[in-house]
């Protein structure tokens, strides 16, 4: 259930199709700006919608962030044993974040506030955009047309399925919404926002989302 | 530094101390091999790279977005004990 999740994930393909079309280094920094920035604001929250919508613009920033990383771990690191090796440390990283996020988040607000869960990323935000100015390469641009309408519709119809599988789960009274009118209309919608793009794509001299959500 | 045949000629003079070299992945087709025209071979010993350096900053992001996530979720019940907070559950 939330907000970060349904935009993360609607815009996951359009993040990494910028980075296609303005540089992976740029759009990755500007992730990381955007991550760091949504983390300070979330953190000085002073109600609930406030908080709401700095984890909106957050998941936003991580879905510019994510892509980009893999994309430049490919473009940065030459095929074998160096790329492997970079994404068995890369997942590892991964993982590790996954663990030391439980641990941190707890002694974080028992000891301190849960504020803190937010301003930790704007450091780490702020050095890895730093160093990331310093030590990437930049990738060249690629201009070209970018199919605004799919990627209207595809971000929506993305959106939209991350919205309705958060809202299907069990609440903690213990009660499903899988049959929940909102949540049949918000996972069916989809269908038709993919459909009328596949059919204009055909003529798209570009594939916006190339790997096709069908 | 200038053209390759430039560079391959500072080599054989024996004026190079120091060659740095970019690789950029995606350059594709074909072109001058940047020593081949050299008349005899140079041994250099590499100095340097920055792909470690480049790993960590692109796995450091990816942990910062790993780490918020699971954070957050933790820390998710206090934020929602707060005055203010009680829909903060969407937030996750």
């Amino acid at each position: 259930v939330n907000a970060y999740a349904v935009a993360f994930g609607g815009l996951l393909l359009l993040g990494g199709r910028a980075g296609d079309r303005l540089g992976r280094r740029r759009v990755f920094v500007a992730g990381l700006l955007l991550f760091s920035a949504a983390s300070l604001l979330g953190g000085f929250a002073t109600g609930q919608w406030w908080l709401l919508a700095a984890r909106a613009v957050q998941g936003a920033g991580g879905a510019v962030i994510a892509p980009n990383a893999l994309a430049l771990i490919t473009t940065t690191f030459p095929e074998g044993q160096p790329r492997n090796r970079a994404m068995g440390v890369y997942s590892a990283m991964a993982g590790g974040g996954g663990a030391v996020g439980l641990l941190l988040g707890g002694l974080l607000t028992t000891y301190v506030s849960w504020r803190w869960v937010l301003f930790v990323n704007v450091p780490i935000g702020l050095m890895v955009a730093a160093a990331a100015h310093r030590v990437l390469a930049e990738s060249p641009r690629r201009p070209g047309p970018i199919d605004v309408a799919g990627a209207v519709t595809g971000t929506a119809g993305v959106a939209l399925l991350v919205y309705g599988l958060s809202k299907a789960a069990t609440g903690p009274d213990g009660v499903s919404h899988w049959g929940d009118a909102l949540v049949l209309a918000s996972l069916a919608a989809p269908a038709g926002t993919v459909r009328p793009r596949r059919v204009r794509q055909r003529h798209a001299p570009r594939d916006e989302f190339a790997m096709g959500l069908e | 530094m200038g053209s390759s045949a430039l560079t391959v000629s500072l080599i054989g003079m024996g004026l190079v101390d120091e060659a740095r070299v970019m690789v950029s992945p995606v350059v594709l087709g074909d072109g001058k091999s940047l020593f081949r025209t050299a008349a005899e071979r140079v041994s250099l010993t590499a100095r340097s790279s920055r792909l470690g350096l480049a790993l960590v900053v692109i796995a450091s992001a990816q942990l910062m977005v790993v780490l918020d996530a699971t954070i957050v979720n933790v820390a998710l019940p206090h934020v929602q004990r707060a005055p203010g907070f009680r829909g903060a559950a969407w937030s996750g």
